[in-house]
């Protein structure tokens, strides 16, 4: 009877004493549950996307040797484009140097100036000088100079025709004066026509751009 | 610096108390022991004190030996045990010697191990003390800074002291005397009496003994008639069978399967303000616990930021670089389109410079060829280039002339095309013939060969 009141006894003193073991880590239970919900379970995605990040970042990156190819090409990139600016800003240059012994007004003088001189050391005949506005230019004429049209600010390309008489020789050898000048003179257009006397005597159309 | 003993047994007898500390937890050596007297009236847990302070540092496990402890053999009605376990056995066995000890079974504990199993009867030999005494001296021993290991009697250490095979043991206390024997199994017999009384004897003559005794313990300052004694008595006032004596409760308290009756340390009921501070401490122990490692876990985030800065920056880096050398190759390209379209631009101006003394060198070229057979009359400016018109009495004569000046005014930009000829049917071969030559711009002079 004594054995059995002691077993019962035991027992529960067991079961309680169990519950109040367990009891004693309820709090740390829920310490453990709480960080593990509210800072464990975040921290650790937040870690773990890092670390995928890093290691994605890791295989993606360029390396020091990459780095430094790559400013290797840019130097040499910036050297290609300064060179070709500095090729770029020359031919504008010669270019706009070109285009500005049009124009001119004086030079323009001057150059009419010097054909009437050199006339008179050839036998030829000035029978009229004048300004024309629509020369008969040839096609690849006509747009050259037409960028150089484009070139000029304000005063355009003048064309003026002189009409000659003379023979074929002298006329030869007033253009071989012509091509052998320093002045800038550009030759544009040439006309002959026989003259009906047939005695060697041709009347000359010719333009020059100015 | 000496190292901490391993094991101390304390033996606490009427006499004397004794403290001998050992090394080494499975093997264990005697390193030193003291002896001391006990003094009259010193109780049990002040002896206890007594022997602890006789040497250095208390061992890390403590086996107390106690003559106070009382224990004896108890047999029980065959069957009145079967069924029962451990603790319920346990509990019937202090009410069973509540009589014999004088212990109360509510205020004692209580050890015991079944023996002589030829009997009849089961037999229990029984190790009991008062639960207030065992706190004590466990407390004390606590104090000192060590644990309990248990209590038992000095009598009855389940090996024997030479080596011997099958051996018994006679074991004379001050107020005990006893035998113990290993053969088939565990054979003990135990007279609560003074040696020189002679009931033990009667008793003993009861207990049928398998073996003859093979030694004699006799404890210090215990007087036993000679003719009890045998050629192998170790007496326990002599130091160097207490040596021996003691080094075999030290190997015989070694692990935990005991064969012999201690009382051992019952676990605490832990009282309710100690369980609330007990889980306290083990929720703020492992809020600290959490605490550190969400910092580590931090600071661990934060070297990988800090290894994934530089590797980020190396990207960013490139990428500039790579959108800085596609602004810079884009730029260069449309710059050389630019210089392309400039060249071709100062390629058409230097028409006109290289066209300078493009008539003189027609006119020249014409006067080269200069034929009877043909007369130049007319050359005009067109919306290509040039027309030569004339007369020829040949009508090959202007084809001829055409391919001459073809090669020559190629250099001056024209290009010659066939003449166009009209005859005037006037001379028998059809002639005289008006042709007309076109010389039409090129873009680009063909230069002649050197």
């Amino acid at each position: 009877m004594l054995t059995a009141t002691n077993k019962r006894s035991r027992k529960i003193m067991n079961t309680k004493e169990r519950e109040q073991f367990l009891l004693m880590f309820l709090p740390a239970c829920l310490v453990v549950i709480t960080y593990a919900i509210f800072f464990y379970s975040p921290s650790q995605k937040t870690a773990q996307a890092a670390r995928s990040q890093l290691e994605d970042v890791r295989q993606k990156a360029p390396t020091e040797q990459d780095l430094l190819t790559a400013k290797n090409l840019l130097e040499v990139a910036t050297q290609t484009q300064a060179t070709v600016q500095e090729e770029v800003n020359r031919v504008q240059e010669e270019i706009v140097q070109f285009c500005a012994t049009f124009g001119d007004e004086s030079r323009r003088f001057q150059t009419i100036q010097n054909i009437t001189a050199w006339l008179q050391d050839h036998p030829l005949s000035l029978l009229a000088q004048a300004a024309v506005r629509e020369p008969t230019l040839s096609t690849v004429q006509r747009a050259a100079l037409q960028r150089i049209s484009s070139h000029l600010e304000k005063n355009r390309i003048q064309y003026r025709e002189f009409q000659l008489e003379g023979t074929y020789l002298d006329m030869v050898q007033f253009l071989q004066r012509f091509t052998k000048s320093e002045t800038p003179i550009y030759p544009v257009s040439l006309e002959m026509t026989s003259s009906a006397n047939e005695d060697g005597q041709h009347i000359w159309s010719f333009v020059v751009a100015l | 610096m000496p190292t901490r003993p391993a094991t101390t047994i304390l033996l606490i007898t009427e006499q004397e108390v004794v403290r001998a500390d050992f090394s080494g937890k499975k093997a264990p050596q005697l390193i030193q022991h003291w002896r001391q007297p006990r003094g009259l009236d010193a109780a049990l847990p002040t002896a206890v004190e007594l022997a602890i302070s006789l040497g250095p540092k208390l061992g890390r496990e403590v086996l107390v030996l106690t003559t106070s402890a009382w224990t004896q053999t108890i047999s029980l009605p065959a069957g009145s045990t079967s069924g029962m376990d451990e603790t319920e056995l346990a509990q019937t066995l202090r009410f069973e010697v509540e009589a014999f000890s004088g212990l109360n079974a509510f205020d004692s504990q209580l050890s015991f191990k079944q023996v002589n199993h030829d009997s009849q009867s089961p037999e229990f030999w029984i190790t009991q003390v008062e639960i207030a005494t065992f706190n004590h001296v466990e407390e004390m021993i606590s104090l000192r800074g060590g644990k309990l290991l248990g209590l038992a009697s000095p009598f009855g250490v389940p090996q024997p002291l030479t080596p011997t095979s099958p051996w018994q043991r006679m074991e004379y206390w001050h107020d005990l005397v006893g035998c113990i024997a290993v053969d088939a199994g565990l054979r003990v017999f135990i007279a609560n009496s003074q040696p020189r009384s002679t009931r033990w004897q009667v008793a003993l003559e009861n207990w049928q003994a398998s073996t003859p005794t093979s030694e004699w313990l006799v404890e210090a300052g215990v007087a036993v008639p000679h003719e009890y004694l045998g050629e192998t008595t170790q007496r326990l006032e002599d130091s160097e069978p207490l040596e021996d004596w003691l080094a075999h409760w030290a190997a015989a308290a070694v692990g935990a399967d005991y064969r012999f009756p201690i009382i051992v340390p019952t676990k605490k009921v832990a009282s309710k303000e100690k369980r609330t501070k007990t889980s306290l401490a083990i929720a703020v122990g492992l809020l600290a616990i959490c605490i550190g490692h969400y910092f580590f876990q931090q600071q661990s985030a934060g070297k990988l930021a800090a290894e994934l800065e530089p590797l980020q920056d190396r990207t960013t880096q490139k990428q500039n670089l790579d959108a800085e050398l596609r602004t810079i190759t884009t730029a260069t390209t449309a710059l050389a389109s630019e210089a392309a379209d400039l060249a071709t631009e100062q390629e058409e101006l230097g028409s006109l410079t290289r066209w300078k003394g493009r008539f003189s060198a027609l006119l020249a070229s014409l006067a080269r060829q200069r034929d009877d057979d043909f007369v130049i009359n007319k050359i005009t400016p067109s919306n290509d280039g040039l027309a030569i018109s004339g007369t020829t009495l040949e009508i090959q004569t202007a084809t001829r002339l055409a391919k001459a000046l073809q090669p020559e005014l190629l250099t001056e930009g024209w290009s010659v095309e066939a003449p166009t000829q009209e005859g005037a049917n006037t001379l028998e071969n059809g002639g005289p013939w008006k042709f007309t030559l076109r010389l039409k711009d090129r873009a680009t002079p063909i230069l002649p060969s050197p």
